[in-house]
């Protein structure tokens, strides 16, 4: 890859900003999601620590708070997930909160990270194949309309996304540049405390920088069997992923045992493929791949099929470190490890999040290919007019989809309702809710009894304390399943097809099948409100 | 791996260029238009306005696709009671009418010819005629005159209440299998066969039997079988043992018209999570 100069890295500092201040204006309007919930719980406690750490330090007693009983105090809730996000929710909530809110102000970190990630995307095009690549890399992957549905939420899905863009960055610099090699590590070690796709990163860059070793063999150049960016990851990554993560400091062999049995014994959960739900194995082995293909910009899908089949013709060109692999490993790998490992799949894209970044990059070498056809006279001018309109797509694709980004389907599915005909997974984790909350504030009156169905109370919790939701009603739970069903006066369904019986319970809790209300994208039912008709 | 040495694209490379930039402004523009090719509350309310207006008592209405089904009730769900939403088929229906959108078509109206369409806006409105299958009982809305009891070593003793039996509640409701509606009778199986027993039904030349397990939890939970028979003045004229987990199947059974006791067993050798659904009605 070529140096940066101070502009790169001063369009970098503006994409940053930019892309910062779209998610978070952009997050305003987002309902939070179901997880959200749980880690909204768990950052002040996550948090706490570090303030009681404080505390202890200037009382001269530092050792009370490596206690196991301090520890498991403040790290027991939500342990089956590393803690370095949820301390850094807790963080900016505790320094933001008050000013702009706590939801804001909880899902800062994860805008930062994903606006470092838009930033370093468009480094890595320019280091690459100069700053229009890195403009179109960068607005590609800004414009994914599910990646940036996740980074606009305090969650871990786009944050891990966004580490395992640095660590490969970092891994790519650090082929030829040393200073990047402790970098790497360090931020591996960041990728293993946000999320266990890190675990993956490593057998992806060791296959990447074998095949470096086969290119330059017979060379002049002498490439270490092990570089010493594998030496810092091997090293640093570890201590800096257990000092971000308390919980493992104590019986750690037994609790990352837990960890691990917690995700390899996941619980299923339902997802709609193609008409048909899934809860149990075996899961459809197209599923990550089909999913791609209906939910990213098309024009973004073709550019990177072109980029990519144009890398393999150039293979005999060995270019040094073999970007070019890079690239499509990290494309492919992420969306592969859900085939590979057969592992559930209801999380939707969201756990492939990290292909997005590097499908983009394929597209802007392919769309930079398209371009090296125009005479070089013109090709600046051409180049700004065919970079703003392949991009175009992304933004237009995502602004469509916003607020709900998974209720989204591209141009090739016919968008949501065309991904609706096909039967394909219409939303998860309950966060459609927010879209109901000014008829509810509205149309409700005094004691209510509602069922919220998929929404949890950490939820309503949120929208109480933002403000968005009437106190009375958030505090009106009714109940769990049919009891709560049958309790209400007041009734949602949030749709999936697996919730289909809650809405058939509705009716025949109310004697009707006539909703007061449907929530719609593109009119497709996302939630539908039924309110008990009054006794004649 | 630079785009600009590496070897120069072809001679279609050019016409890329145009297409590549012309599809992109293509697929933006249609993502920005998109909330122009949705149906409006106004074209709902005018094809309900529009149903209301032609239907007749047993008319069926049905709404296509399926998933903007809550759409249209919430113009016209006031005409769509339960029993119609959840009906286990349309063959007692003379005319239906199809609510559709996108030129999609319900299952109900394949293989007809509709007589009348309208258009409100995006919504279209068809009618549709055929012949309607008569109805001699309908075991689900006779639900009350069944007496429910229990099987135990050749013994018949009833449920503790009327319809509370050990392994939960038998009870008419909205079942929901294969994630659809369907009115029926809900029955939890148990490894002692339970008994609905119809001292007085009126047969007629068949018997229709829509079979099915409810809740889509309990069929991720378990996939034990269940056993289902059906009785006719004590000579059994149907039985099969489910496996399958998912699916509203239909079987016929030829009867004899006239006043019969008809029994229905279930019973399951692993009851856990074995709700099964049933919906039987008497043709002529």
């Amino acid at each position: 890859m070529t140096p940066l100069n101070r502009g790169d890295r001063i369009w970098a500092a503006l994409i940053f900003s930019v892309s910062l201040f779209t998610y978070a204006a952009a997050a305003r309007t987002q309902g939070n999601v179901r997880d959200e919930g749980y880690y909204f719980d768990a950052a002040e406690p996550y948090f706490n620590w570090y303030v009681e750490l404080a505390d202890n330090v200037r009382h001269g007693k530092p050792g009370k708070s490596f206690t196991r009983a301090s520890v498991d105090r403040w790290f027991n809730y939500n342990h089956e997930h590393p803690a370095l996000m949820k301390t850094l929710f807790g963080a900016s909530d505790r320094a933001f909160g008050k000013r702009i809110g706590p939801e804001p102000a909880l899902r800062l970190p994860t805008h930062i990270l994903s606006a470092a990630m838009i930033a370093v995307v468009f480094l890595f095009g320019v280091g690459l194949w100069g700053r229009r690549a890195g403009f179109v890399a960068a607005g590609l992957t800004l414009g994914a309309p599910r990646l940036f549905f996740d980074a606009q939420l305090a969650a871990f899905d786009a944050p891990i996304a966004a580490f395992w863009v640095f660590v490969t960055y970092a891994y790519a610099r650090a082929l030829t540049d040393r200073r990047w090699a402790w970098r790497a590590g360090v931020l591996f070690g960041l990728a293993l405390a946000t999320k266990h796709n890190a675990f993956f990163i490593p057998p992806l860059l060791v296959v990447h920088y074998l095949y470096v070793l086969w290119v330059q063999r017979g060379s002049q150049i002498r490439l270490p069997i092990i570089p010493r960016v594998f030496w810092w990851m091997a090293l640093a990554g570890p201590v800096v992923y257990l000092a971000c993560w308390p919980w493992l400091w104590f019986s750690t062999v037994a609790r990352f045992r837990e960890y691990v049995g917690f995700h390899v014994n996941h619980v299923y959960y339902n997802m709609e493929f193609l008409g048909t739900n899934y809860n149990k194995p075996p899961f459809p082995l197209s599923f990550p791949y089909v999913m791609t293909a209906l939910t990213l910009p098309v024009t973004t899908l073709v550019l990177s099929l072109y980029g990519s089949i144009t890398l393999f013709a150039q293979r005999r060109q060995k270019t040094p470190g073999a970007p070019g692999l890079l690239l499509v490993l990290n494309a492919v790998f992420p969306m592969a490890i859900i085939t590979i490992t057969g592992a559930p799949i209801f999380g939707a894209t969201k756990h492939w999040h990290a292909s997005v970044p590097f499908v983009a990059l394929l597209a802007a070498y392919g769309t930079e290919r398209i371009l090296s056809a125009i005479p070089t006279a013109r090709r600046t001018m051409i180049g700004v007019i065919v970079a703003l309109a392949v991009v175009a797509p992304s933004l237009a694709e995502t602004w469509r989809s916003h607020p709900y980004g998974l209720s989204h389907y591209n141009l090739l599915a016919g968008g949501p309702p065309g991904g609706a005909d096909l039967g394909m997974n219409r939303q998860f984790w309950g966060y459609a809710t927010r879209g109901l909350l000014p008829e509810l504030n509205r149309r409700v009156q005094s004691s209510p009894r509602i069922y919220w169905h998929d929404t949890n109370t950490s939820q309503l919790g949120m929208y109480r304390r933002m403000g968005t939701l009437r106190a009375d009603i958030a505090n009106s739970n009714s109940g769990m399943e049919e009891p709560g069903v049958r309790a209400s006066n007041w009734a949602l369904v949030i749709h999936e097809k697996h919730f289909n019986k809650y809405e058939y319970w509705i009716w025949d809790a109310y004697g009707t099948t006539q909703p007061t209300l449907v929530l719609d994208d593109e009119g497709v039912p996302l939630v539908t409100l039924y309110q008990r008709p009054k006794k004649p | 791996m630079n785009a600009e040495t590496a070897p120069k694209a072809g001679p279609f490379a050019l016409a890329a260029v145009v297409i590549v930039t012309l599809g992109a402004l293509f697929e933006a523009g249609v993502a920005l238009t998109a909330q122009s090719r949705v149906a409006t509350a106004i074209d709902w309310q005018g094809a309900g306005q529009v149903v209301r207006a032609g239907l007749q008592p047993g008319d069926l209405i049905v709404i296509a696709p399926e998933w903007a089904d809550q759409v249209g009730r919430s113009y016209f769900g006031d005409v769509i009671p339960v029993e119609m939403a959840a009906r286990a088929d349309a063959d007692h229906y003379g005319r239906i009418w199809e609510v559709s959108i996108r030129g999609a078509h319900a299952d109900e109206v394949k293989g007809l010819v509709a007589k009348h369409v309208e258009h409100r806006g995006l919504v279209t409105i068809s009618l549709y005629e055929k012949p309607a299958v008569g109805l001699s009982y309908d075991f689900t809305t006779h639900f009350a005159d069944a007496r429910i009891t229990q099987i135990d070593a050749g013994r018949e003793s009833p449920c503790g209440g009327p319809i509370r039996c050990p392994g939960g509640l038998v009870e008419t409701r909205t079942l929901e299998v294969d994630y659809r509606p369907h009115r029926g009778i809900l029955v939890p199986a148990e490894t002692r066969p339970t008994r609905l027993t119809w001292p007085e039904a009126t047969l007629g030349k068949s018997l229709v039997l829509y079979v099915g397990l409810h809740d889509y939890y309990a069929r991720k939970n378990a996939d034990g079988p269940v056993d289902v028979s059906v009785s006719v003045d004590d000579r059994q004229v149907w039985k099969a043992h489910f496996r399958q987990s998912e699916g509203w199947h239909r079987y016929e059974i030829p009867t004899l018209a006239g006043t019969h006791a008809l029994r229905l067993e279930v019973s399951s050798p692993q009851p856990a999570w074995r709700n099964l659904g049933f919906h039987l009605e008497a043709r002529p």
